[in-house]
């Protein structure tokens, strides 16, 4: 059985479902995130996780304890806020000590646990300080310690690293990523940013509109989206309409023909929808390159190492390619015709996902 | 340039008569120098006076403190609709500035030796207040007509602290194991505690320079400071215009010390827990 175990979890706010069926199993030193725009009841899973909402509906279970209908301060778990909300009244050690502190754990444990949480954050000499001396950056890591002194069973990160500048934010995430592999925490990580999101996890959840889009590790929700969402959210992809011809894999786009690198399984035939990464397509062949499609240039945005191609293709349908290193020495031009070189892997055929219901 | 106007307004009636009262309570009625009217102030009537002053001031100022933040945190808790909220700080707003005559005749008439409240309690209940010791024109009278005013002027003060609190604090305490009490004295209490002791000290201030409704309710029954230095002032039984600065000037200490150490307090609010 896995460490944290979410099943069937539902929740609505009066007439507003936030979550609508969620389910997910991570192991014991798991970094999950949970990836979304705002409103996708990412967090409100987080927080039902937490315990702070009650689910409609589903369990939670934390390490074969069903946690359910515990109280959070029952749960044994370390959160971090998007607000750091630090104890402003505290110095950053009676922050770091709270945990310990109610638990009635002797002075001098907890005097050796606030050092080595100062020292395992980087800021052994700001123990005297309050969260007002402090910068964005330097109270998040406090955050972290005091949710980790506690040796909480996992750890609930939401958007930490949203409030704070895109510098610091980078550099924190890898010392957020080296502190959770240390420790070996379960961690489940709420962001909107995608870039956090593959960075850091071992599995990334999507979710759009309360619904799970796809689980799966940062490489395959990247290169084999499942849903049109999750195409689009995670990276830029164009997203084509297009008709299966048969279970071979063999595929066309307003009368091109196309293929996937492997045949298809319970599909009869019938329109679809197709994902292509920019970055995917050439305009000049190269190996393995099999799938073609002609294109007219529309226009060109040159930004250093890539060159962002918009081309119309038949049925007036927009496209992008990204054009890299060498290929962005000589640009095409505006209105001149163009054909679009990619491999069968690079298509991904996407779930038309009817949710009604 | 802008704050010439008021410069001068301040100047005119706060800065000039402050400094009068202050030469005045050092001057005998020629205008000599005198330390007799500072020594007045000891005499058993004005030391009296300072102390009833204290007791109706300070009980109304910490009854209206601490039934105000009971309101204020209430107010600001989860489920309160916005209109009962808003309505309740309007009138706040409303109430905290009604005293004088009109407040008086209220309360005369609603729990006076003949007031409608106390009629119907003995009429109805058959609970006679009076017969059990109240009187309107006693210490527990003027103190309750004063929580009138410093009940909702202790909401309006505390309510911007109040809603400084963040949810976000109560769930990292929950986080990290604590209960909703541990929580409440290690995190709410010092956080709400400057500001709650500020506006404790201004109820104070407020209740201590309060005359109209006083001398509405109890004439002259009541001995308090600001009764006494009426009647000094006026002088229809009692005339030393300048025992009555040395009152005022004791009174304006006492009222700047409340001041100046509320606006440390909630300077302090303002820095920690920004």
């Amino acid at each position: 059985m896995s460490f944290l175990s979410v099943r069937g979890v539902k929740k609505a706010f009066g007439p507003a479902v936030a979550v609508q069926d969620f389910s997910l199993d991570a192991e014991r030193g798991e970094f999950v995130s949970l990836l979304g725009p705002s409103g996708c009841g990412k967090t409100t899973v987080l927080r039902m996780i937490a315990g702070f909402e009650k689910p409609d509906a589903g369990s939670v279970v934390i390490d074969g304890e069903d946690v359910t209908h515990l109280p959070t301060r029952a749960r044994r778990i370390g959160m971090v806020f998007q607000s750091y909300a630090l104890f402003p009244n505290l110095t950053v050690e009676g922050n770091i000590a709270f945990g310990l502190k109610v638990a009635g754990v002797a002075k001098a444990e907890i005097a050796a646990r606030v050092k080595e949480m100062l020292e395992l954050i980087g800021l052994p000499k700001l123990g005297g300080r309050y969260p007002v001396e402090l910068s964005g950056g330097q109270q998040q890591r406090v955050a972290l310690a005091r949710a980790i002194a506690i040796r909480p069973r996992i750890l609930l990160l939401d958007e930490p690293l949203s409030a704070l500048d895109a510098k610091i934010r980078v550099s924190l995430r890898e010392e957020l990523r080296a502190i959770q592999r240390e420790l070996g925490i379960t961690a489940i990580f709420v962001t909107h940013d995608q870039e956090e999101a593959l960075a850091l996890s071992h599995r990334v959840v999507v979710m759009s509109a309360g619904w799970v889009e796809q689980i799966g590790t940062p490489p395959e929700v990247y290169h084999t989206p499942r849903t049109p969402f999750v195409a689009t959210f995670v990276g830029t992809a164009n997203v084509l309409p297009c008709r299966i011809e048969d279970v071979a894999g063999r595929l066309s786009f307003h009368g091109a023909p196309l293929a996937l690198d492997h045949a298809l399984t319970g599909v009869t035939g019938g329109e679809a929808m197709m994902a292509l990464r920019p970055e995917a397509i050439a305009l000049a062949p190269f190996e393995g390159a099999t799938n073609r499609l002609d294109a007219t240039v529309r226009d060109v945005t040159f930004l250093g190492p890539v060159a962002r191609v918009r081309v119309v293709l038949a049925g007036e349908i927009e496209a992008l390619v990204d054009l890299h290193g060498e290929a962005t020495r000589i640009l095409p031009e505006p209105g001149s015709a163009s054909v679009l070189y990619f491999r069968p892997e690079s298509l991904q055929l996407l779930d038309r996902r009817d949710r009604a219901g | 340039m802008g704050i010439g106007p008021f410069a001068v307004f301040a100047l005119l009636f706060l800065v000039l008569p402050t400094a009068g009262l202050f030469i005045g309570a050092f001057q005998d009625a020629e205008g000599n120098f005198t330390l007799a009217n500072i020594a007045g102030l000891m005499t058993p009537i004005v030391a009296n006076a300072f102390r009833q002053s204290i007791i109706v001031s300070g009980a109304s100022a910490i009854l209206g403190a601490v039934i105000g933040l009971a309101i204020a945190m209430a107010l600001a808790g989860p489920g309160i609709p916005r209109f009962i909220r808003d309505g309740l700080l309007t009138l706040s707003g409303v109430a905290s500035n009604f005293a004088g005559v009109p407040l008086a005749f209220a309360f005369l008439a609603t729990i006076g030796r003949l007031g409608l409240v106390t009629i119907l309690l003995r009429d109805l209940l058959g609970i006679d207040i009076y017969a059990a010791g109240f009187t309107i024109l006693g210490t527990t009278g003027l103190t309750l007509t004063y929580l009138y005013f410093q009940l909702p002027l202790m909401v309006l003060l505390i309510m911007p602290a109040v809603d400084g609190l963040k949810k976000e604090w109560g769930e990292a305490s929950a986080m990290l194991g604590a209960t909703p009490w541990q929580h409440a004295w290690r995190i709410t209490a010092p956080i709400l505690f400057p500001s709650f002791a500020g506006a404790a000290l201004l109820l104070f201030a407020n209740g201590f320079g309060a005359v109209a409704t006083a001398f509405a309710l109890t004439g002259s029954f009541i001995n308090l400071v600001t009764i006494l230095l009426f009647a000094e002032i006026r002088g229809e039984v009692l005339h030393d215009p300048n025992l009555g600065y040395a009152l005022a000037f004791g009174m304006v200490a006492i009222t700047a010390v409340c001041n100046i150490v509320y606006l440390r307090l909630r300077a302090f609010s303002a820095r920690r827990f920004r």
